[in-house]
């Protein structure tokens, strides 16, 4: 030991990272507690599955890979995260830039970060615009996106979300995300646009192409509220079933929809989402049983946060047998 | 760590709105308080990989117990209160492991300055590990007045306890540490430098 005092023992400061990550956390945390409500985006009506080159068109695009926590020891990283976490910014032209199935495409001026966790992959838009693709999650973990206040959670999809100081606009060209931002659900689907506010933020980018989907009915246009329902109890069981039915419909749609009639027969909120479930995913296979389903469930919820939806496609069904 | 200077009808003006879901006012508190509650945490437990979560809960309590918040104490020392809290519950739940500070990477590590760095912290990696091993309450009473030079009566507010209280505890705490690291001389010199300065 040096005769030199030693002092106290130094206190290794977090990084802006770890301290966006931090926040981000708390107000997610603060949001749910606040809604009283537990996730309740539906899963997707039809999915874009783009694999995009790992980089393309990356004439502008910075992409930092932050370093891990600082005072992470060896042993500890025998543990981390896999992922690494990447800022993304562009300047003067928009650029693409794919981590695994998730594809971003930044518009000019913008900068977003990227956690590739493989448990709970994010990103945050820190300004500017971006399109995200988004692979079918199929049972992984969901992605999220958080830009200000505004939180969006998908499973598979194509969308885009805008920020500029505390307004935020999400626009989505496919499949069903959710918003939370202040404590409110919101669902939109495909060609819904939300905003934070009515203050428009900019005109959207042009979007850039899209891979062809499957054939599939076309979504109404108006969001749908899906604000929590006190008077029907929420089950953390009946969630964790609702996901494992939503994570089921690419592969066994038929045993999906089986789950959910069964989930429908409880008395918990998921009753409702899990039979327009069922019902929204045989009308998608041509089901017979899709107008008896929709039928049900605008009669037993006139007023459910999916009845609009319900409607509009009985309505199709009825154009259409 | 600075204190955040801010009068108590500032701090109770800012509390109550951030308690009503104003995101701004919380964002506010956030911003003026998250080094101190880091800080607090960090010299209670030591380096640990756990810290991101701990302050997470720290500021989950303490928006949680905002509405509560009357300004008796500054909102800065409140805060630090709970973290305290927050501090004793981690120990108390899974005790967590000093990690190795030794291992961490330091980029500055040169030169003289850079060898008394890697010294401090391989000292530093022991006498936390040596704390993991007694009472907690104990060692949050040396680590905040020994290692981190607050006084006795701060240290009271913060623990709900008193000066005499906390003076006992670290005593306690002391003769406990002295005890495990008698075979460890540069150890035992670096706890008595510690006192020294406090």
């Amino acid at each position: 030991m040096t005769q030199q005092p030693l002092g106290p023992p130094p206190i290794d400061p977090m990084s802006d990272v770890s301290w966006a990550r931090v926040e981000r956390e708390v107000w997610s945390r603060l949001d749910t507690e606040a809604s009283g409500a537990i996730r309740r985006v539906s899963p997707p009506r039809r999915t874009g599955v783009y694999l995009g080159a790992a980089v393309a068109a990356a004439a502008t695009v910075a992409i930092i890979v932050a370093a891990t926590r600082s005072s992470e020891s060896s042993e500890s990283r025998e543990t981390a995260r896999e992922d690494e976490i990447a800022r993304v910014v562009t300047a003067a032209s928009p650029s693409m830039v794919a981590f695994g199935d998730i594809e971003l495409t930044a518009a000019e001026d913008t900068a977003v970060v990227f956690d590739r966790d493989p448990k709970k992959p994010s990103a945050m838009v820190e300004h500017g615009a971006a399109w995200f693709e988004v692979a079918p999650r199929n049972g992984r973990a969901r992605f999220v996106v958080r830009a200000g206040d505004a939180t969006v959670e998908v499973i598979g999809t194509r969308f885009r979300v805008a920020r500029a100081g505390e307004h935020v606009e999400v626009e989505v060209d496919r499949g069903v995300v959710g918003v939370t931002y202040h404590g409110t659900v919101v669902q939109l689907v495909a060609h819904d646009h939300w905003s934070s506010d009515p203050v428009a933020i900019a005109p959207p980018p042009p979007s850039p192409p899209s891979p062809p989907s499957p054939p599939t009915p076309p979504t109404p246009p108006t969001p749908i509220v899906v604000a929590p329902k006190p008077q029907r109890p929420t089950t953390e069981a009946d969630r964790a079933r609702f996901e494992q039915l939503s994570a089921l419909e690419v592969h066994d749609p038929a045993t999906a929809i089986t789950g959910y009639l069964e989930l429908a027969s409880h008395t918990s909120s998921w009753s409702e989402l899990a039979l327009f479930a069922a019902g929204r995913l045989a009308f998608d296979r041509g089901d017979p049983r899709a107008a008896k389903l929709l039928d049900t469930y605008v009669s037993r919820f006139p007023d459910g946060a999916n009845a609009t939806d319900a409607r509009h496609l009985l309505a199709r069904l009825k154009s259409h047998p | 760590m600075g204190a955040i200077q801010t009068s108590r009808a500032d701090d109770l003006a800012l509390a109550r709105r951030a308690a009503q879901g104003d995101r701004g006012a919380q964002r506010a508190v956030f911003a003026a308080h998250k080094l101190g509650v880091h800080h607090t945490l960090y010299r209670i437990l030591g380096a640990n990989r756990e810290i991101e979560d701990l302050i997470q809960d720290a500021f989950l309590e303490i928006f949680r117990a905002l509405g509560s918040f009357r300004g008796d104490s500054s909102l800065h020392r409140w805060c630090q209160t709970i973290a305290t809290r927050v501090a004793y519950l981690a120990i108390a739940r899974r005790r967590p492991v000093a990690i190795e500070l030794s291992a961490i990477e330091d980029s500055h590590a040169s030169g003289e300055d850079g060898h008394r760095l890697v010294e401090v912290r391989a000292v530093a990696r022991r006498l936390y590990a040596a704390l993991d091993r007694i009472d907690a309450n104990h060692r949050i009473a040396f680590a905040l007045v020994v290692i981190d030079g607050r006084s006795p009566s701060e240290v009271a507010q913060l623990t709900d306890s008193t000066t005499v209280g906390v003076r006992t505890r670290v005593f306690r705490a002391r003769r406990a540490l002295m005890k495990r690291v008698a075979t460890d001389p540069v150890l035992t010199a670096y706890i008595a430098e510690l006192e020294g300065a406090g």
